[in-house]
């Protein structure tokens, strides 16, 4: 091989573009809003219209719901596929899904008869063309390093699991720039804002 | 007269006529139909989603997204229309007819095999018609192909062509996985032509492992750009990865929407051991007809495996390493769709289609070696390739035919509903 120092230069700088494009250019990508805030939504509509509006892109969601997509708000926006929309135009790449540990045996029945459900070490993995849903109880979600856009459902979960999500939320474990609360009250607002030391 | 033949079999001349075949029989009212035809109605919006949102549809977020990105550079040539669809497969199948006759050249030199495996290429109904769409299977072929010829070339002499194998190679890892066991194959091939040629051991090493593996795992990760655009990183990738492996071994018949198609086609093993014709009549009138076959190409595609056998046995017996390292990556490479547990489309076989011609026409060569008149045997075979590629052309590319000439066809067919 001719010029041998030249092609091993050249190859490094080819592994340096490679390294920061598997390692950073993503995470580069990603749009958070600042400051952070909490706001209510009452649909699954309106939650994307939220996110689509801030401009986030690239980002993890984390839904603190019973059901997903048209059914995170169990009423309205028949066929709306939040999950599918918001990952298929970039501004959600992962979604995980929490559920009440005591919906836990039902979502299991649902999902174990899917065909792009896969068995994960916490719960469901399903995997869809856009992305990837993880789909888990309240009991095996470990928060991730990453800053999330976060929705909760309050009326779906007890006192004890609210309690549990606000403190994710407000220790900073969960770090998130934008809470959507659905069908919540104003006291949900403050529960679950970021930043405020966890109600007593 | 032997002489003439001889140099009319071998240059560059006969290549040019076939190739002009091969371009006008893949362009050719490759555009008349406007709607999307086999995978293009889930390719097409792929790829323009791939660019959009960074997101592919359906099942191609399995596949490395570079058929998506030729896709999609050819939309923007020629707009979202037919051209902008077709026109990448049909160059592409087209420059894999001009692949076959070099790597020939390479493998069988001063033999007619370039040109009789070239032949059977450019006129194959299967290769045409899939050359007519948007299957991925005519760029990677076209891609592995591209590696095949530079690392041969490479086993001849050293220089740049292990920088052009190793961008061949990422482009061809970069479009589908079909060829993942036969690339170290070839790799290997040329690492031990390499060593007798002289170099060293340590120098093969470090060039192999720059140019045959970082550079064209730089190209695969480049070719996921729009992906890692999306906010990912490696972690997720391997995850990815994973679940696209998961996905594919999972998958079932009920999963296509061309189930229809993956039961006409038959299985892998029939491949190449029996007639297979399907596809749809667009228009008739009781005289004449338009249809949209897909035809294995049966009378040269039975040859294979008798001649798999037979130049197999020749080049070991002769001991002529380079004459089994097609046979042996035609066994490789169809392996993997024999042994998988899954349905395949019969569009598969496409990336098999130049080993398997290769090896077909390196066996006519030394069958008619034995006899007296060699070369009217190499010309009433090219009369045969050449009647049969016209014959069954009207049948894959919509062209209006009469029926009757073509009952025997027909009467084997096994027409799909609902084009």
């Amino acid at each position: 091989m001719q010029n041998r120092s030249a092609t091993i230069a050249g190859m490094l700088l080819v592994v340096c573009c490679t390294i920061f494009l598997t390692f950073f250019y993503g995470p580069l990508r990603r749009i958070y809003i600042s400051p952070s805030r909490i706001q209510q939504a009452s649909s699954a509509s309106e939650i994307y219209q939220t996110w689509e509006e801030l401009g986030v892109r690239g980002r993890t969601a984390i839904l603190f719901t019973r059901h997903l997509n048209s059914e995170v708000s169990m009423k309205d926006t028949e066929g709306f596929k939040l999950a599918e929309l918001a990952m298929s135009h970039g501004i959600v790449r992962t979604i995980f899904h929490i559920v009440p540990d005591n919906a836990w045996p039902v979502v299991t029945e649902n999902l174990s008869g899917r065909k792009n459900a896969r068995n994960t070490s916490s719960g469901f993995a399903l995997i869809v063309s856009e992305g990837r849903i993880n789909v888990l109880p309240l009991s095996h979600y470990k928060p991730l390093g990453e800053k999330s856009l976060v929705v909760v459902e309050p009326g779906v979960w007890n006192k004890q699991e609210l309690a549990q999500i606000a403190h994710l939320i407000k220790s900073g474990d969960l770090s998130t720039d934008l809470v959507l609360i659905i069908r919540g009250s104003l006291s949900d607002m403050e529960t679950f804002r970021p930043g405020l030391p966890p109600p007593r | 007269m032997q002489f003439r033949m001889n140099t009319v079999l071998t240059n560059w001349k006969a290549l040019a006529v076939v190739l002009i075949l091969a371009a006008f029989l893949r362009f050719w009212g490759a555009f008349d139909i406007t709607d999307y035809t086999d995978d293009e109605y889930v390719q097409v919006p792929s790829a323009v989603s791939l660019f959009k949102y960074g997101t592919t549809t359906e099942l191609q977020w399995v596949h490395p997204p570079l058929s998506s990105h030729i896709l999609y550079g050819t939309i923007t040539l020629f707009g979202d229309n037919p051209y902008g669809w077709r026109m990448g497969n049909i160059v592409f199948g087209t420059a894999t007819v001009i692949l076959i006759y070099l790597v020939g050249m390479h493998l069988y030199p001063g033999t007619a095999v370039p040109l009789l495996a070239a032949s059977l290429l450019a006129l194959d109904p299967f290769h045409i018609d899939i050359s007519r769409t948007t299957f991925m299977e005519i760029p990677t072929s076209f891609f592995f192909f591209l590696y095949l010829y530079f690392m041969l070339k490479y086993c001849e002499h050293s220089g740049k062509a292990l920088f052009f194998a190793g961008i061949a190679l990422g482009l061809t890892i970069a479009t589908k996985a079909y060829y993942i066991f036969t690339v170290p194959m070839v790799a290997a091939y040329a690492f031990y032509r390499a060593r007798q040629r002289g170099e060293s051991s340590g120098s093969l090493l470090i060039d192999f492992s720059f140019l045959l593996f970082l550079l064209p795992l730089t190209i695969y990760f480049l070719s996921f750009i729009h992906w890692f655009g999306r906010g990912y990183t490696l972690t997720e990738f391997v995850q990815m990865k994973n679940d696209a492996v998961w996905t594919v071994k999972n998958l079932t018949l009920s999963y296509f929407h061309a189930s229809d198609n993956i039961l006409a086609a038959g299985k892998p093993w029939q491949w190449f051991l029996k007639p297979v014709i399907y596809g749809y009549q667009t228009f008739s009138d009781g005289n004449s007809g338009r249809f949209l076959l897909e035809i294995n190409n049966f009378p040269f595609r039975m040859l294979t495996i008798p001649s798999l056998v037979m130049a197999s046995v020749y080049a070991w017996r002769k001991k002529l390493m380079q004459e089994l390292l097609v046979p042996f990556l035609f066994v490789v490479c169809y392996f993997i769709f024999l042994i998988v547990n899954r349905p395949i489309f019969s569009t598969n076989a496409t990336v098999l289609l130049p080993f398997a011609y290769l090896i077909v026409a390196r066996t006519v060569v030394l069958i008619a070696r034995q006899r007296k008149r060699e070369y009217l045997i190499y010309a009433g075979f090219l009369s045969c390739v050449l009647a049969w590629g016209l014959y069954t052309f009207p049948l894959v590319s919509g062209q209006l035919v009469p029926l009757s000439l073509y009952q025997p066809i027909i009467s084997m067919t096994h027409f799909m509903q609902g084009h």
